[in-house]
């Protein structure tokens, strides 16, 4: 019987992962008021990041993770201040745009560079499970995944209480002309919250990168997931995002498991479409 | 200590401020006033570097700043306490003190300002923990006060701080305002309440339309002369 | 003569040239004006949504999809004649935006681009495990074989034209009035009665209509269709890059930004893959260097509109 929770267990392990998907979206929405439609390509760009250095040191996955985490903090700094700051205050329309260029330039950039084979970065972690006292079965994979979703979001939270540049961003928030009588170099300031950013893309490329295959078109599911938390769970809130994760990881599994693997996706789209509708601002989210 | 000389601004389209020219030395009151729309927010806007003027020059200690992002005045030792105050909403007493000292030069020296503040505003001490959304009217005020404080500053500019107080606060307000100029900060005020500021200031210019229509030391103002530059009448 | 007259000769004699062609022209040329109306039409349509309703949509590959299937579906299982089958697929292109439209109605900006996109996706999904169409593997539109080139120009031509005739009939509307009201203050335009829902409502169910139209001749030109290629992003980058190169919210960009990409097309079909990273870098470029396009640029340095949309 209780394997029957499986789905739900792992769903919620997985959810982990999903929410440190979103918080990266979730944290350019809340400073700049856009969603940056390239990032999920951020993220695949990490896994595929991940392995190549995987290929050039034999290191273990995680470990490649001290050379994405700087390469793509760099990325996003450079497409903050090169790309998006280039249209700052001119609304929607153009950020939308250029981070929808961005995507599909930067998917079919890693199109031509890797060839649509599919990619894992393989360790022995993603075929142990673990034997929870006979009950069930979870992937060992799922609770690293897990943990490092809490680690990553935990360490940005301490990050956006403690420091100036994590006050600043909230202030910038709250009030923009006001953050830039306190001396905020506004544009300065986006280019690093974007690098912080694209670093929770970077952790949740590679983890995906080692739970599931990718394959340069992965971007965009992982792009509706990301919104998918970040709307469930509230646009600006933490915890919220944290929530949105688990819902979008449990209704995956729990609708693959009862519609057939091939929706494994659409379940998720579907619960996202719902709330869409009824309350775009998220469970928890503020308006 | 502030000059300004042919300073003309457009917003929206229109010109709102026409061959302004403006002095504040060191350790004065200088209060600007006029009517709404006059152009007297553009005006403090674009010395604080959030507006961009077209033409004329802006000059901070002899610096030239017309050119400067709002970020580098601030450096400079310029603070703008904003019109509606501006806290930020979501971010503590202290966290928003914390970001006025934001600058490096401010930084060094942010537990004496904070001090200071405490000092002058002990209401806000009290409150320390409490989130800016959950703050009074006037207890918004000192806070931006005190954040501006917190900069660093050698000249302070006040946009509209009595908007919505009572007299009571409006009175107290004003008091430590003397005090902060009485310890040698050079103050730029804008204010509605015509008769507080004349009695508080050394200098005086009436804005009309974009335009200066009267400076000078405003215990030599007559009632008619003030009413004539206000509305042109 | 009159600027007017002259302007309605030049129609004249353009669509005598065009209407004529494939008696005249090269079998290539035909087929490259082919496509070129249908991408006009696509495009003008996307345009309708983003240029002149302020609805940016991600998903209308939804319509091309639905569209295509159901010419596909109608025509070979059920044996309809082959138009009557294009003209249905516009007909359940309009039902499927009704059904969606309460839905997404309801979002609003960036949330609208993402959930049109997010149904596009799950439709692919759906009909990528759908027995009915052969799931992934896609579907040869048999019927299409026996069409003439010029069956399917004159076709295409009547779309591309007709979408163009529709638009500045529409703009030169009541409805367009109340576009271009909403288009410069949302709110103002609510108090003088207009209604801003029905408004965008009626170009969201012309423009899914157009474009299924326009993707059953599609169709009924490459003949076989699968569900990622048919309802994948790749359609909105196009018609992006097109409405974007060729000016957002004009009437004559959609066309300029058209002739462009099918051109750009025919130049670069040897380097598959760089296409789509060219275009995405073409339209960024374009974004930060020439905003309002190419037809833009024309209006305000000319000051001439092809074809007045403002009542004179």
């Amino acid at each position: 019987m209780l394997t029957s929770l499986e789905p739900l267990i792992n769903g919620i392990l997985l959810g982990g992962l999903y929410a440190v998907i979103g918080i990266g979206l979730s944290l350019i929405f809340g400073i700049m008021k856009q969603v940056n439609l390239a990032h999920g390509e951020l993220m695949i760009l990490s896994s595929y990041f991940g392995l190549v250095f995987l290929q050039l040191s034999g290191l273990h996955p995680l470990l490649t993770l001290l050379f994405v985490f700087p390469t793509l903090f760099i990325f996003g700094y450079l497409i903050q201040a090169f790309l998006f700051n280039r249209v700052l205050g001119k609304g929607m329309e153009p950020y939308l745009m250029i981070s929808f260029g961005l995507s599909i330039i930067l998917q079919n950039a890693l199109l031509q560079i890797f060839t649509p084979d599919a990619r894992s970065l393989k360790t022995s972690l993603v075929i142990q499970t673990l034997d929870v006292y006979g009950l069930f079965h979870v992937p060992v994979i799922y609770l690293v995944d897990f943990t490092g979703g809490l680690l990553m979001i935990a360490l940005l939270h301490l990050f956006i209480k403690r420091t100036y540049l994590g006050r600043a961003i909230r202030a910038s928030a709250d009030d923009l002309s006001a953050s830039k009588l306190m001396g905020i170099n506004i544009r300065r300031m986006y280019a690093f919250a974007m690098g912080i950013a694209a670093i929770t893309a970077a952790m949740s490329g590679v983890l995906v990168g080692m739970t599931f295959t990718f394959y340069p078109h992965s971007g965009t599911q992982y792009l509706i997931i990301a919104f998918g938390v970040v709307i469930i769970g509230g646009m600006g809130s933490l915890p919220g995002t944290f929530l949105g994760g688990l819902i979008l990881g449990v209704s995956q599994l729990v609708g693959a498991q009862f519609l057939g693997p091939g929706f494994q996706l659409l379940s998720g789209y579907l619960i996202l479409l719902i709330v869409l509708t009824i309350r775009p601002q998220g469970i928890l989210g503020k308006k | 200590m502030l000059e300004i000389r042919n300073l003309d601004v457009y917003y929206g389209g229109l010109q709102a401020l026409s061959n302004i020219e403006l002095d504040a030395g060191k350790g004065q009151i200088v209060s600007i006033l006029g009517a709404n729309n006059a152009g007297k927010s553009t005006l403090l806007k674009t010395i604080a570097g959030l507006l961009k003027a077209s033409s004329g020059t802006i000059r901070f200690d002899g610096k030239k700043i017309d050119h400067l992002e709002s970020h580098d005045i601030v450096k400079l030792g310029l603070a703008l306490v904003p019109e509606g105050r501006k806290i930020f909403s979501s971010l503590t007493v202290l966290e928003n003190l914390l970001m006025g000292s934001y600058t490096p030069r401010a930084r060094k020296t942010k537990e004496e300002n904070l001090e200071n503040v405490f000092h002058l505003f002990p209401h806000l001490k009290e409150r320390v923990d409490q989130t800016g959304s959950n703050l009074s009217g006037g207890e918004q005020q000192m806070l931006a006060i005190g954040r501006a404080l917190m900069s660093q500053p050698r000249l302070i500019i006040f946009d509209e701080i009595s908007l919505g107080l009572s007299p009571l606060v409006v009175k107290m307000l004003y008091d430590t305002i003397k005090r902060i100029n009485q310890e040698g900060m050079t103050v730029i005020l804008v204010e509605q309440d015509v008769k507080r500021s004349l009695k508080t200031a050394d200098m005086a210019y009436i804005l009309q339309e974009g335009k200066v229509s009267l400076r000078g030391d405003p215990k030599n103002f007559t009632e008619k002369e003030v009413k004539q530059a206000y509305f042109g009448l | 003569m009159s600027s007017n007259q002259i302007r309605l000769l030049v129609v004249i004699l353009s669509l005598i040239a065009l209407g004529t062609l494939p008696f005249w022209a090269s079998r290539y040329v035909e087929s490259v004006l082919l496509l070129i109306y249908l991408y006009m039409t696509l495009a003008s349509m996307w345009n309708l949504l983003a240029g002149y309703s302020g609805l940016i949509s991600l998903g209308q590959q939804m319509f091309i999809g639905i569209g295509g299937y159901t010419l596909a579906v109608f025509s070979m299982y059920y044996k309809f004649p082959i138009f009557l089958s294009v003209l249905l697929g516009g007909m359940v292109s309009v039902v499927l935006a009704i059904l969606i439209s309460q839905s997404v109605f309801r979002m609003k900006g960036v949330y609208f681009a993402i959930g049109t996109w997010i149904i596009a996706e799950a439709l692919g999904i759906t009909f990528s495990n759908w027995g009915y169409v052969r799931y992934g593997m896609g579907l040869f539109i048999q019927p299409a074989y026996k069409l003439s080139m010029s069956s399917i120009y004159y076709s295409a031509m009547v779309l591309g034209v007709g979408s163009l005739l529709l638009v500045y009939l529409l703009l030169r509307s009541n409805l367009g009035l109340a576009l271009m009201a909403i288009r410069d203050d949302d709110m103002a335009s609510e108090t003088m009665g207009v209604n801003i829902f029905r408004s965008k409502l009626t170009c969201f169910l012309i423009s899914a209509f157009m474009t299924g139209l326009a993707a059953g001749v599609l169709y009924l030109n490459t003949i076989f269709i699968q569900p990622f290629e048919a309802f994948g992003i790749g359609w909105t980058v196009k018609l992006l890059f097109i409405v974007i190169i060729g000016g957002m919210g004009t009437l004559e960009g959609p066309v300029v930004g058209a002739v462009i990409y099918v051109l750009l097309q025919q130049f670069l079909s040897e380097y598959v893959g760089f296409n789509l990273i060219l275009l995405g870098t073409i339209t960024i470029l374009t974004i930060f260097f020439a905003p309002k396009g190419i037809i833009g640029i024309f209006h305000e340095k000319f000051s001439v509109e092809l074809f007045p949309i403002r009542r004179q």
